[in-house]
């Protein structure tokens, strides 16, 4: 078989096969032009995992550094914990806030245009009374 | 012509692509005779003290920058307005809107890193895309394409081996590359699993890469298990010894990505002798040609029909391993590298050296 005939073979190999179908689930993955309300709100919350911090060097030297590395975490952890949850404080704010102000302003386009229809209705009547009679 | 070429990349790391290829340019330059150092902003310390950080590099007007763009570089656009003479080679960079949903720390680095490309492209002398999908994408002036180095991935299996084909009943499906949203992972493993329910019940899929998060990795290996159990395998962390076998055994090579700037793991497969099957989405059709099997079709029983065609037939598969040879003829490391010649060459001739 030639490449190029390949597909038209294929074609009708899936149509013949179509009712053999997958269970439905699973991972699916969608674009988004955006983040959605809901993820800005979960990122806002910062989490480290700890577990992460780690170095990126193999062998005993890489471990000590491991160990180095998480003894300064727990030993910095009160301080660490302020610096936080002053950061989450805001984080979640401004997540919230920008959410409030979204809203506002696409009730407000709304309500705008829906002025305008309603100026137009207005004008339409006198705009046709100032016609010249022909 | 001598020159003084620095090159720079945004993060220097002992697996990473541009590195070994900014590594490999080097090894060029040397042999052209040329000076200069590298230079990246992140340096993973397990490549040594082969780049220096970028803060530290102060070029003379007369050198040449040659810049590897793949990703959002702090620094790396007044950098380049202030020096005369530059070479952009842009890289791929994914859409943003394949990682909000997954990964939106690499989401806002494309985002950025997109958005900057084209103030990078005005500030450069001459600027090049590693295809020319890329190219048109980013509005650059010349195509450099990947440096492809066939020694690095050792002999294929002989015509001989590959012609034996795979079981009637099976066969391996591989693909290699990061477990990213935009590669459709997803569609692979429902392509395969449809291969196994209509025509080949003991087919396999394998695939080689490190996924973009934890999270996001275990979403796509938690889909593999369910639609096809053991028939599901997934590798990383590969020697290139360790990845050159998983090519060997393999029967087909399937790639679903939907954005793609090159995609190596196409001439990677062509190398090896494997028949290619996929999506013709950005420079997978260009670095295809037509030595591959690809469809937008949305339904996957398609791919799964090409995928069983391409596995039963002989001389189908010994037609696409000869065009797949002529396509790495197309990518000589020879080519590539006289393509950034002649570009870093013009370069120099169109700013001359400020004295």
């Amino acid at each position: 078989m030639n490449p190029e005939d390949a597909l038209a073979v294929a074609r009708e190999r899936a149509a013949a096969h179509a009712d053999a179908v997958l269970p439905p689930g699973g991972l699916e993955v969608e674009r988004s032009s955006e983040p959605t309300d809901g993820q800005l709100l979960q990122w806002s919350v910062v989490e480290p995992d700890l577990r992460e911090v780690r170095s990126t060097r193999s062998g005993p030297v890489g471990r000590a550094v491991t160990a180095i590395k998480q003894g300064l975490l727990r030993m910095l952890g009160q301080y660490h914990a302020q610096v936080l949850s002053v950061q989450n404080r805001i984080n979640v704010h401004l997540s919230l806030r920008s959410t409030v102000t979204r809203d506002e302003v696409r009730e407000l386009r709304a309500e705008v245009a829906a002025l305008r229809r309603r100026v137009d209705e207005l004008e339409r009547p006198a705009a046709d009374a100032r016609e010249p009679i022909r | 012509m001598s020159l003084v070429v620095h090159q720079v990349i945004g993060g220097a790391g002992p697996f990473d692509a541009i590195t070994t290829q900014a590594l490999r340019f080097r090894r060029l330059f040397d042999e052209w005779g040329w000076g200069g150092k590298d230079a990246a902003v992140h340096i993973d310390p397990r490549v040594g003290d082969r780049f220096m950080p970028l803060r530290a590099l102060a070029p003379a007007p007369a050198d040449v920058l040659f810049v590897q763009y793949s990703a959002y570089t702090p620094g790396l656009s007044e950098l380049l307005l202030g020096h005369p003479r530059s070479l952009v080679l842009c890289q791929n960079i994914t859409p943003p809107e394949w990682f909000w949903a997954y990964d939106p720390l690499t989401a806002m680095q494309c985002y950025l890193g997109r958005s900057e490309a084209r103030r990078i492209i005005a500030n450069a002398t001459v600027s090049a895309g590693a295809s020319e999908y890329t190219r048109d994408e980013f509005g650059a002036d010349t195509v450099i394409p990947i440096l492809f180095e066939p020694d690095r991935y050792g002999p294929p299996p002989s015509d001989r081996q590959r012609d034996e084909g795979a079981p009637a009943d099976g066969g391996e499906v591989l693909f290699v590359g990061r477990l990213c949203p935009h590669k459709r992972h997803d569609a692979l493993i429902r392509a395969v699993a449809l291969l196994r329910a209509r025509h080949r019940p003991a087919a396999a899929l394998r695939i080689v890469g490190e996924p973009v998060n934890d999270q996001y990795g275990a979403q796509v290996a938690e889909l593999g298990r369910r639609l096809l159990g053991d028939a599901f395998t997934w590798d990383r962390g590969l020697s290139q010894d360790d990845l050159a076998s998983r090519y060997r055994d393999a029967d087909v090579l399937c790639c679903m990505s939907e954005h793609e700037g090159f995609c190596v793991p196409i001439l990677e497969a062509f190398h090896y002798g494997l028949p290619v099957v996929g999506r013709p989405s950005g420079g997978v059709a260009e670095v295809s040609g037509n030595a591959a099997l690809l469809t937008h079709d949305e339904d996957l029983g398609v791919v799964a029909g090409l995928l069983d065609v391409v596995l039963e037939d002989r001389g189908l598969r010994a037609e696409l391993r000869a065009r797949g040879r002529a396509r790495l003829e197309h990518f000589d490391e020879r080519a590539t590298a006289e393509a950034a010649r002649i570009a870093l060459q013009r370069v120099a001739e169109t700013a001359p050296a400020v004295r």
